[in-house]
C-alpha cells in the first residue's frame, strides 16, 4: 500500500494503488483512453504479473521489492519532433535520485534511456504515448526501478540494496524519486532544452570514450559523441561522424 | 540515412519559435507578417490543395489552383494591450502550429469512387506496427469501422511507442504500410472514408 506523496506538486497526487497488476503501463493507457485523468496520476503496484519491456520483452519483477509504477503526464507543449526529451527527462529523475545514495560507482544513461550502475542495469523504463494527428495528448512513464530484490536471474541486473547493502522503505523511496521526476518534468515544462540535453550527455554511458560497436555485422571502433534531435546515437568513427537508430548499432565492449 | 536527418533538420526549422514560460502573458501575440509569409510558404510546400486555419487572432485560407496560387489572408481585428505585444513579440507555437500541422496530418482527397477519403499520415520516422502487442490483433483492419479517438496503430521511434489515435470517424478503406515496417514523416499510412 503507496500513500499519495507529501513533498511533489503534482505527481502522485491522484495515487491508483493495485495490489496485483498486469502491466501498470497498459492500465494507465486505458484510464487515458477513457480520458479522465488528471496530469500526474500515478499508477503503482506491488505485484506487476506481466510487465511490459521494450516491444514483446517483459520486464521481471520480484513482488514486493521493487519500484513498478507509471505516471500520466500531458506534455501537449511538446512538439513531436522533441519528444526524446520525454525519453531524457524521465531516465535523468532516475539518475538523480541514484546518484544521491552512496553507490560504489556513478549513475549513468545507456542509450536511450537505460540506467546503470556498475555496467548493471537498475531501471528499465517505457514510454507510451498517444497523439491526436501530430499533437501529443498523453505520455505514461513506465518506471521498473530495482530496490530492495537480491536475486536476478539475468547476470546483468542489479538492484539499489545489492549495490548499498541497505533495505530500503518503499514509500519513501517512492516520494525521492517523485520529487526528482517531477523537478525534471518542469524543466521540461519551462523549455529548459539546453540543460536537460546537456546533463543527459554528461551521463551518459560510454560517452567520450573509445569502445567497440557493431552494425549490420561489421565490427568496428569507435566513441560516441551525443545524440543528434531525434535521438539518434552520433558516433565518430575513424574520423567520420556516423549516426545511428537504435535498431542499427549494438554494444560490444 | 542522410535524407531522414536532412527531412528532420529541415522540420526543426519550419516551426515557429517554442513559446517560454517567461514570455510572461497568457494572452495570444499578434502575428508577424514574416511569420505568415512563413506559414504560407510552408503551406505551399506541403501539396495540400486547400487550407484553411482560423485561431482567435487570425483567420487564413490558402488554395492553390491548377496554374496559380491565391493567398488570402485576412486578419480578425485584435485590440492586444501593447504591453502584449511588447513583452512577447513571437508568435505562440502552442496555439498556431498545431492548427497547421493537424490539417497537414490528414490529407482530403477524392477517390475513385468520388467519395471523399481521408489519409492518415505518418508525423514522425520510425516502425509502424498495427497492433499493440506482437501477439494481439490489429487496432484496424480494412472495412473496419474507426471513431474519433480511435487508436489505428503504434510508431516506435527511439524506445517511444506512440499511438496514434484518428482524428476523424470512417470507414478503413486501405492499410498503407506492412506491420513492423520503417515509415517516414509524413508517410501515408491509412485511408478513410469519413462517415
Amino acid at each position: 500500500m503507496y500513500k499519495i506523496p507529501a513533498n511533489t506538486l503534482f505527481l502522485g497526487k491522484n495515487l491508483i494503488f493495485m495490489p496485483e497488476c498486469h502491466s501498470t503501463n497498459d492500465l494507465a493507457l486505458k484510464l487515458c483512453q477513457r480520458g479522465e485523468v488528471s496530469e500526474g496520476t500515478l499508477v503503482i503496484t506491488q505485484h506487476q504479473i506481466a510487465g511490459k519491456g521494450q516491444r514483446g520483452n517483459a520486464w521481471e519483477t520480484e513482488p514486493g521489492m521493487n519500484l513498478t509504477f507509471s505516471l500520466i503526464v500531458k506534455p501537449s507543449f511538446l512538439n513531436v519532433s522533441d519528444q526524446f526529451y520525454l525519453s531524457m527527462i524521465t531516465s535523468l529523475g532516475v539518475h538523480d535520485f541514484l546518484s544521491r545514495k552512496s553507490l560504489p560507482a556513478e549513475v549513468r544513461i545507456k542509450w536511450p534511456n537505460d540506467v546503470m550502475v556498475n555496467e548493471k542495469k537498475i531501471c528499465g523504463i517505457l514510454i507510451e504515448n498517444q497523439l491526436q494527428g501530430i499533437q501529443l495528448q498523453t505520455s505514461v512513464l513506465g518506471i521498473g526501478l530495482n530496490i530492495n530484490q537480491q536475486h536476478f536471474n539475468h547476470p546483468t541486473a542489479t538492484s539499489l540494496s545489492q549495490l548499498d547493502q541497505c533495505t530500503h522503505d518503499l514509500q519513501t523511496e517512492l516520494e525521492n524519486l517523485l520529487s526528482c521526476l517531477e523537478a525534471r518534468y518542469l524543466q521540461l515544462r519551462q523549455a529548459n532544452m539546453e540543460l536537460i540535453k546537456m546533463d543527459y550527455l554528461s551521463s551518459l554511458y560510454w560517452r567520450l570514450e573509445k569502445h567497440w560497436f557493431t552494425s549490420q555485422g561489421n565490427d568496428f571502433e569507435g566513441t560516441i559523441l551525443g545524440i543528434d534531435t531525434a535521438g539518434r546515437l552520433q558516433v565518430e568513427v575513424e574520423g567520420n561522424l556516423q549516426i545511428f537508430d537504435l535498431k542499427e548499432i549494438a554494444y560490444l565492449r | 540515412m542522410s535524407k531522414t536527418s536532412a527531412k528532420s533538420t529541415a522540420k526543426k526549422e519550419s516551426k515557429p519559435p517554442r513559446s517560454s514560460s517567461d514570455s510572461g502573458s497568457t494572452n495570444q501575440p499578434e502575428m508577424k507578417t514574416s511569420e505568415i509569409r512563413d506559414l504560407i510558404d510552408f503551406i505551399s510546400k506541403s501539396g495540400l490543395n486547400e487550407v484553411n486555419i482560423e485561431t482567435k487572432e487570425l483567420k487564413l485560407s490558402v488554395k492553390r489552383e491548377p496554374d496559380q496560387k491565391v493567398f488570402k489572408s485576412s486578419p480578425v481585428p485584435v485590440v492586444a494591450p501593447a504591453a502584449t505585444i511588447a513583452a512577447a513579440p513571437v508568435i505562440s507555437s502552442v496555439a498556431s502550429a498545431p492548427a497547421v500541422q493537424a490539417a497537414k496530418s490528414e490529407r482530403v482527397t477524392e477517390a475513385a469512387s468520388g467519395k471523399k477519403t481521408i489519409e492518415i499520415k505518418s508525423p514522425m520516422i520510425g516502425t509502424f506496427y498495427r497492433s499493440g502487442t506482437p501477439d494481439s490483433p490489429p487496432f484496424v483492419s480494412v472495412g473496419d469501422k474507426v471513431s474519433k479517438g480511435q487508436p489505428v496503430c503504434i510508431i516506435e521511434a527511439m524506445k517511444l511507442f506512440n499511438e496514434i489515435e484518428s482524428e476523424v470517424s470512417g470507414t478503413i478503406v486501405k492499410v498503407m504500410i506492412e506491420n513492423s515496417t520503417p515509415v517516414e514523416y509524413d508517410q501515408v499510412l491509412f485511408v478513410v472514408e469519413p462517415d
